[in-house]
């Protein structure tokens, strides 16, 4: 009698032990990744310069040098808000799909509250069956346990179908985008910079500037330069802090298998330091 | 003539940029040697050069767009899944909450207490809404 009890508390030891376990998603390193990403592709696409700025800096430029002044506006800048729309575009989508991430694999997200099933099971007699105050808090912790267990498998399992599904289209969307900043967008505020040095060359040879004027205008140009250059610095820590965690994406991917493994939670944390000193970074060149 | 793609008009446009620094580079070395005229049609030159190589990068980024259009429609769809999913994890609490008030107002009907029974009702409408 005493075996068969203690082998059947010893079944229910186990299994609870098991689905203790197995209810522990260990899903915060996922979260804290999407968090970050969600974040950071935020913060890109408030970088403070982009297409239509360019517009607006080159057609300042273009009337100075020609001292073209119009009524209303001047710039037709359509081509270039084009450009930032489609920028946004891919922004938002990748933006989405972290948010999507984080949401699912938040610890909080399967934290059910099994309280009023607990207070419904009142102990008492109920017919032949009577329940005892202790049975009521012991089938309320298995369920809370059960139900842990069972939405948090689903949860990993769908968490796995998604990186595996997303991964493709979003390095390639990544790519693109780190293709927009590096190649495209850095290289407007090399044009920037050419421009400025051309207009402020043409100014040097003038002959109707005093000294100090021309002292003035290098001064205006250096300031120029610089500001360029720090938007440019942030641009391309932009594109390399999305490099960083397209390369994240790739790695949980390459890891589906074992996204609890302390091996890879580490991995994972360290392209999240990178990407977070980067960003630090570009918070510097702002202030 | 086959269109351009995002990456060719990238490059072009960095071609653009030696161009126009080029012209300048000449323009600023032969400045006493160049007449007025030929100097402010070179610099009329070295600007729309520039002007261009511009244009063309802000039409390389609108190129990106034809290159990604599946890859945004799928993780766009994907997306929805994910929502769909949180949607459904979100929905078990509800469930929780119904099924604790299915079991009130069965104790409430075993009670044959009429208002036992209206207040059991009462609160299932509550979880069920």
């Amino acid at each position: 009698m005493s075996k068969v009890f203690f082998r059947r508390h010893h079944f229910v030891a186990s299994l609870m032990a098991g689905l203790l376990f197995v209810s522990c998603a260990d899903l915060a390193h996922i979260h804290h990744y999407a968090l970050i990403s969600e974040n950071e592709m935020g913060r890109v696409i408030g970088a403070g310069y982009d297409f239509r700025q360019a517009c607006l800096d080159r057609c300042q430029l273009n009337a100075m040098r020609s001292f073209d002044v119009q009524r209303g506006d001047q710039c037709d800048c359509k081509q270039f808000d084009e450009a930032d729309q489609v920028t946004r575009k891919i922004e938002r989508s990748v933006r989405k799909y972290f948010a999507g991430l984080k949401d699912l694999s938040a610890d909080e997200l399967t934290n059910y509250k099994i309280d009023p099933i607990a207070d419904a099971l009142k102990e008492g007699q109920f017919g032949h069956v009577t329940i005892e105050k202790k049975q009521v808090d012991a089938y309320s912790s298995i369920a809370r346990v059960l139900l842990k267990a069972t939405t948090d498998a689903y949860r990993r399992n769908k968490i796995k179908e998604y990186i595996t599904q997303a991964n493709a289209p979003l390095q390639d969307l990544m790519s693109k985008l780190s293709f927009i900043l590096r190649n495209n967008l850095a290289t407007e505020i090399d044009f920037r910079k050419e421009s400025l040095y051309a207009y402020y060359s043409e100014l040097k040879q003038s002959r109707n500037l005093s000294d100090y004027e021309k002292g003035k205008a290098v001064g205006d140009y250096l300031t120029g330069v610089n500001e360029a250059s720090r938007a440019k610095t942030r641009i391309l820590n932009y594109a390399e802090a999305v490099e960083k965690m397209a390369a994240a994406h790739d790695e949980m991917y390459k890891n589906r298998d074992k996204l609890t493994e302390q091996a890879f939670r580490s991995l994972l944390s360290e392209y999240i330091n990178h990407v977070e000193e980067i960003m630090d970074a570009v918070n510097d060149l702002h202030n | 003539m086959p269109k351009l793609n995002a990456a060719q008009a990238s490059e072009l446009a960095r071609h653009f940029l030696s161009l126009a620094q080029s012209i300048g580079d000449y323009r600023y070395r032969n400045w006493k040697k160049l007449a007025k005229k030929d100097n402010q049609q070179l610099g009329d030159f070295q600007w729309s050069v520039l002007n261009c190589g511009e244009d063309m990068l802000a039409n390389s980024t609108t190129l990106v767009m034809d290159d990604v259009k599946n890859s945004l429609a799928k993780i766009e769809d994907l997306t929805v899944k994910v929502e769909s999913t949180l949607a459904g994890l979100s929905k078990i609490q509800t469930i929780i909450n119904c099924a604790a008030a299915i079991v009130i107002l069965g104790g409430a009907v075993m009670s044959k207490n009429p208002n036992s029974i209206a207040g059991a009702i009462e609160a299932l409408e509550e979880a069920v809404s």
